[in-house]
């Protein structure tokens, strides 16, 4: 007897046993769950050829256990330096990395900012919640200046990060942003990156009510999706607004979609090259 | 041929068809010479932003499929610790080559030591067991590789070639084996779904689900049962796995760790070395005979698991043990405590750390424990 | 076989539902109310009031965090 449970139109996508998944009552992160599987659906990727690798924060939790793929849980910062080899060593794959903002922007800024100069053909799926969820609500290098966190009682004294604009600069070949709110957004841009060869980073607001909802004052998790929809401004309109207009605000859309040849192509080119060379 | 250069060919050799590496002193050449090698056989060489991203590559390569290597010194053995210890958790075979030199910290890094030697064993958090090999020439940089990897593979384990400046530095001759002759050893695929789903935490060693083939793999680091299912709250869990991972490597310390005994059977003073110190203790030894001196050498192929039973029964009718190591003993309490109940053991180290022993103040020693 | 002129029915797993009412309050013509009976998770899910209102648009569906509602069948505005 089917239970309604495996009639979900993604059932087929998840572990067996593993719903409930561990994330609190609202998280963004089962937002970021669904609509990747969405986009799998949709683009009709086989799961057997799907690898998730994820780092260590709420956001690892997305693919692991939940998605019945070839997951590897790595150590903190680090998803996307495994994810490199993952790739290189089996192009065939669709590799794609979750991670948070802490994970791929303060440990894992190195391996991020490489990965998208080297334009390895790993998507990245990064959800930020603008905080440490995970350890308790510690300050973040997303969070904005003046948030009273865990370990700024005071006050938060530093800017943050713009990931997405970080990525454009470091080469990303495909950088885009969308939150939670905007789920059509998030899978379409899934899709994209999914169907597309070179490197590929979705930054995804991802609401968090419990560690930094509370700090801005608002602890529930609608209440922080509408939030999102009134700070979004669309890139169209951002390109009118002034840095002071912006501020606070965040810009969402695709800024940029270009393409480049993809490293694990490159090397193949190559071993044919060095083949020729070698006699 | 260099010491580096025949670790290369040794790789390449045994599988070897990913190699992750940052750059560092004195590795360099495994890495130039993989960077020529690779591509011709098909295998990727990267040269990625650091050394803990050149370990993650190299354990990613590994479960999608690829015998994958990486090479680095003391700065870049102490960076990769928390990876080394993800692929001991996940049970990734991989090799890691140390090419140690003096330290701490930046040190000079074209002069041998052997200062890693207990990183090697701990150099990660946690309980774990691992293996090292100590190569002493660059025919074992060939061997010893090929070997790192046939035990990396049968064991799922990341295996450590724990070399030195000297013997990577070294030039002279290396036999290349031919490939019909070469024992290579790859990993058990599983053959069912069945098969793949208990993929962890076997001591006779689950077969691996490389990716890619359906086996729908969780790897993690966390604690685990053996299906790979996180288990993050239960304390037995994670007993089971520090005794089972353990169990996997020291219970086959006679098969991993090699010993070879040199002139021991009449000798009633024995040196014990490993790694460049070996090349000292061969000639003191020789030059000890020719005095009529009653000396040999029990020579430590594999330094982890420490192959206990193996040095005490060579050491059995030894009466003075001269330990050398350049450093400070960092194998030494593990030969005192396998050394037999009636054996002096002193400690020897190069009159200057960093250099390689001077082989008249060793034969020194060993004349006054012959005549003790 | 559902006809395209069917209404859509809303299935919800109470057992995976966290109370988050991420679904009541976004549906577009508000017919999820949150139950007054506890789950024995101690949450109180969502139920459909009026569910011939349904349009099929799986707004509650696509944002459920934990895949723990889903509609079957046609979305009204949509051609067969």
């Amino acid at each position: 007897m089917i239970t309604e449970a495996e009639s979900h139109p993604l059932a087929k996508y998840l572990r067996k046993g593993a719903q409930p998944h561990t994330h609190c009552a609202g998280c963004g992160n089962g937002i970021v769950a669904q609509s990747f599987l969405r986009a799998v659906d949709q683009a009709g990727i086989p799961m057997n050829r799907i690898v998730c690798v994820a780092g260590i924060g709420c956001s690892g939790w997305i693919p692991s256990p939940f998605f019945d793929v070839d997951t590897l849980h790595v150590t903190h910062g680090r998803p996307i330096a495994f994810a490199t080899g993952v790739k290189l060593a089996n192009p065939e794959l669709e590799v794609v990395v979750f991670t948070g903002d802490g994970d791929c922007s303060a440990i894992g800024g190195n391996h991020l900012i490489h990965a998208a100069r080297r334009n390895i053909g790993v998507k990245v799926i990064c959800v930020n919640n603008m905080i440490y969820g995970m350890t308790g609500g510690e300050v973040a290098p997303t969070t904005p200046r003046g948030i009273r966190t865990t370990t700024t009682p005071f006050g938060n004294l530093e800017r943050p990060f713009d990931l997405s604009k970080l990525v454009i600069a470091a080469g990303g070949t495909y950088v885009a942003r969308w939150t939670t709110y905007h789920v059509a957004g998030v899978v379409a841009a899934m899709k994209e990156a999914l169907t597309r060869k070179g490197f590929s980073f979705l930054e995804v607001m991802s609401q968090c009510p419990v560690h930094y909802g509370r700090r801005i004052g608002i602890t529930d998790p609608v209440e922080m999706m509408r939030w999102f929809q009134k700070q979004s401004i669309t890139l169209e309109k951002a390109r009118e607004m002034s840095e002071q207009e912006l501020s606070g605000k965040f810009v969402i859309g695709k800024f940029i979609d270009i393409d480049v040849p993809e490293l694990s192509q490159l090397y193949a080119e190559q071993f044919k090259v060095a083949s020729r060379e070698s006699n | 041929m260099q010491g580096n250069e025949a670790c290369a060919l040794g790789a390449v050799a045994a599988g070897c068809r990913f190699f992750a590496f940052y750059p560092i002193t004195p590795a360099g050449e495994i890495a130039e010479k993989m960077s020529q090698l690779l591509p011709k056989a098909r295998g990727v060489y990267i040269q990625m932003e650091d050394e803990i991203a050149a370990i993650g590559s190299v354990i990613g390569a590994s479960w999608a499929g690829l015998k994958a290597m990486t090479a680095t010194s003391g700065p870049g053995f102490s960076l990769m610790q928390e990876n080394i210890g993800y692929a001991v958790m996940t049970e990734t075979p991989c090799v890691i080559v140390d090419v140690q030199r003096a330290g701490p910290s930046t040190g000079i890094v074209s002069a041998p030591m052997q200062g890693d030697v207990v990183q090697a064993r701990h150099g990660s958090h946690g309980e774990y067991a691992i293996i090292a090999l100590a190569p002493s020439s660059a025919q074992d940089m060939l061997s010893m590789t090929i070997r790192a990897f046939n035990l990396s593979e049968q064991y799922r384990t990341p295996v450590i070639v724990l070399a030195d400046e000297t013997v990577a530095h070294m030039r002279e001759e290396v036999v290349i084996p031919e490939e019909e002759s070469l024992r290579i050893v790859s990993r058990k695929i599983p053959s069912s779904q069945e098969e793949a789903a208990r993929a962890f935490l076997s001591p006779s060693v689950a077969p691996m689900p490389v990716f890619g083939r359906g086996f729908s793999a969780h790897v993690t680091g966390s604690s685990h049962d053996e299906y790979g299912k996180r288990e993050a709250s239960a304390p037995e869990a994670i007993d089971k796995i520090v005794r089972t991972i353990s169990e996997k490597i020291e219970s086959h310390t006679a098969e991993i760790s090699e010993t070879e005994e040199v002139l021991l059977d009449d000798a009633r003073v024995a040196l014990v070395a490993y790694g460049s110190c070996v090349r000292t203790a061969e000639y003191v030894v020789k030059r000890a005979r020719e005095k009529g001196i009653h000396v040999g050498l029990l020579r430590l192929k594999g330094l982890w698991p420490f192959p206990s039973r193996a040095v005490s029964e060579a050491l059995a009718s030894i009466r003075q043990v001269i330990v050398l190591e350049n450093n400070l003993g960092q194998l030494l309490p593990e030969i005192e405590r396998a050394a037999p109940a009636g054996t002096e053991t002193t400690f020897l180290p190069p009159e200057t750390i960093a250099t390689l022993h001077r082989p008249d103040y060793v034969l020194q020693h060993v004349v006054e424990a012959a005549n003790k | 076989m559902a006809s395209a002129f069917d209404a859509p029915k809303i299935v919800i797993l109470e057992g995976l539902c966290k109370g988050c009412r991420i679904c009541v309050e976004f549906c577009p013509v508000k017919i999820l109310k949150i139950s007054g009976r506890m789950t024995k998770k101690g949450v109180y899910p969502p139920e459909v009031v009026g569910p011939e209102k349904c349009t099929g648009c799986r707004i509650c569906q696509y944002y459920c965090p934990d895949l723990a509602i889903y509609v079957v069948g046609r979305s009204r505005t949509s051609p067969s």
